[in-house]
């Protein structure tokens, strides 16, 4: 079975040690059986210049760069943000962009963000908006982390065209409660595995979702990941199924296929 | 080995969990006892009458705690829970709950662990050879219940009777502040449970306090169990820590053969 884990948090976290070496992170890959992962690193998300973030996770990780690729964190109200989509779609390590307006804290209504979305998807690299970094009630409380509103990502999801888009980081709840019509949004994908999901959840998400637009992300090594992965392997799916969500949809939407 | 295959392995109690929501039907609740191969279950109370339970909604919790006990025997594991800002009636349902097996006290949100009521309510617990477990909430964000226990006054509670047998719920959900708060506590075990899921918790735990005091319990159905459970099988630490914490401290606390 392909496993493809599409949400890693990596490198160094201001807040508490990771084991997030590149021992570590092979390890986990071992453990964890992945055939490849998407990353975000830290560096990307909290510096300033998240270009300068990007290049120092990229050299801190390239000799894992056979298994483990990178989101570019883009920050649209950044001067360098199209230079970033170009930059990820000329290095085969960057497998797409993501946007944490939690973090960044512009709007997604704001016309660059529409202007950067429409290029990465020119570009044909997916768009990952990650809702929160941090647990809402233990988030460090000098970090003012600001969640998209459902209204702001329902009207963000109508206006992404035909760019790929994932969502990322959400509560399982919040995206019950998103009110729109998946089957109309062919290009939108969620990562269910860091939504931390009940089993009971997973049983019947076929009922609301497409199943083959779901993905696996567990957010580790800042997250736990096996609870995550044996909630998808117990819940009651066909083996089908539970291998497009744990590795055969993220090929596609990677392009990797 | 598949990860399922894994935690087959183990025997496993779920040390924090209510009989409220879904849980409130016994056939799913014992559904979920067999899905889960749990070797049994401790109830906590269905937590009828809120933040601050008046009387009749304590003996309504407790008295359902008991039918469930009834009616599935020996799996569930019943907690007496009780208002101590209620005193005489709390000290009456101990007496009375002590008689029909319950075997340990549970403290919610309806007093402070520091308030001279509580102390008076925990002595009579004490005094039964019961074991206390105490919702303890480090609270970044949100306002708090008016009378919440915060990992600090846990602290004071246990010092004050240093030969009791205190189980501090959620590591205090900030767990680098709850753990550090009853580090120099050594009769004070705790858990984990719930949907707070930040890699390091458990390893913290396990270092600061040793083995004997960490305990897995899981907060269902508010949250769950393979999410939780799967934090602690993906520990670095050997079968027999894992054992412990699955199953055999909290067997040891409350005297299970």
């Amino acid at each position: 079975m392909t496993i493809v884990d599409t949400s890693l948090l990596v490198g160094c976290c201001p807040f508490r040690h990771l084991p997030s070496s590149l021992a570590d992170l092979s390890a986990l890959r071992v453990a964890a059986g992945l055939d490849r992962a998407v990353a975000t690193g830290f560096a990307s998300l909290l510096y300033y210049d998240p270009l300068a973030g990007l290049e120092r996770d990229l050299a801190e990780y390239e000799s894992l760069a056979e298994w483990l690729f990178f989101d570019a964190v883009v920050n649209p109200e950044f001067p360098l943000w199209a230079a970033m989509i170009e930059r990820a779609s000329a290095d085969r390590r960057l497998a797409g962009v993501r946007l944490v307006p939690a973090l960044h804290h512009y709007a997604l209504d704001a016309p660059a963000v529409g202007e950067a979305v429409a290029l990465a998807g020119e570009s044909g690299l997916p768009v990952n908006l990650m809702a929160r970094i941090f647990d809402d009630r233990v988030a460090p409380r000098f970090v003012d982390q600001q969640v998209p509103t459902l209204e702001a990502v329902s009207g963000f999801l109508q206006r992404s065209g035909q760019t790929r888009i994932i969502l990322s980081m959400f509560y399982f709840s919040e995206l019950k409660a998103l009110s729109v019509d998946w089957a109309n949004l062919p290009h939108v994908y969620v990562d269910f595995g860091c939504c931390k999901p009940s089993v009971a959840s997973l049983d019947e998400l076929g009922a609301w979702f497409p199943l083959e637009r779901a993905l696996y992300g567990s957010g580790a090594p800042f997250y736990y990941w096996q609870g995550a992965r044996l909630g998808l392997e117990c819940a009651h799916l066909s083996a089908e199924q539970k291998q497009g969500i744990l590795g055969q949809n993220a090929l596609g939407v990677f392009g990797w296929d | 080995m598949g990860l399922i295959e894994e935690l087959q392995r183990f025997r496993v109690i779920d040390a924090h969990a209510h009989n409220w929501s879904l849980f409130a039907e016994t056939d799913y609740l014992v559904q979920c006892l067999d899905r889960f191969g749990l070797k049994a279950m401790v109830i906590l109370s269905n937590l009828t009458g809120g933040y601050d339970p008046d009387p009749e909604g304590i003996e309504e919790s407790n008295a359902a705690t008991a039918r469930l006990r009834e009616a599935v025997g020996e799996r569930i594991l019943p907690f007496c829970y009780v208002n101590a800002a209620h005193t005489d009636h709390a000290l009456a349902q101990i007496e009375y709950w002590h008689r029909q097996g319950f075997c340990a006290l549970k403290l919610w949100v309806s007093q402070h662990a520091t308030d001279v009521r509580t102390r008076v309510v925990t002595e009579a617990a004490l005094a039964r050879g019961w074991p206390v477990l105490y919702h303890a909430y480090y609270r970044l964000h949100g306002a708090a219940p008016p009378n919440e226990a915060t990992p600090l006054e846990i602290a004071d509670l246990a010092q004050h009777f240093p030969h009791g047998q205190f189980i501090m719920a959620h590591m205090g959900a900030q767990f680098e502040h709850g753990l550090r708060a009853i580090a120099d506590c050594p009769n004070v075990a705790v858990d984990y449970a719930g949907s707070i899921n930040e890699n390091g918790a458990y390893q913290m735990g396990l270092e600061l306090l040793g083995p004997e005091r960490v305990i897995f319990g899981t907060d269902l159905p508010g949250a769950d169990y393979f999410v939780n459970v799967g934090r602690v099988l993906e520990l670095g630490v050997d079968d027999r820590v894992k054992q412990m914490v699955l199953a055999g401290n909290i067997e040891r606390i409350l005297g299970l053969d």
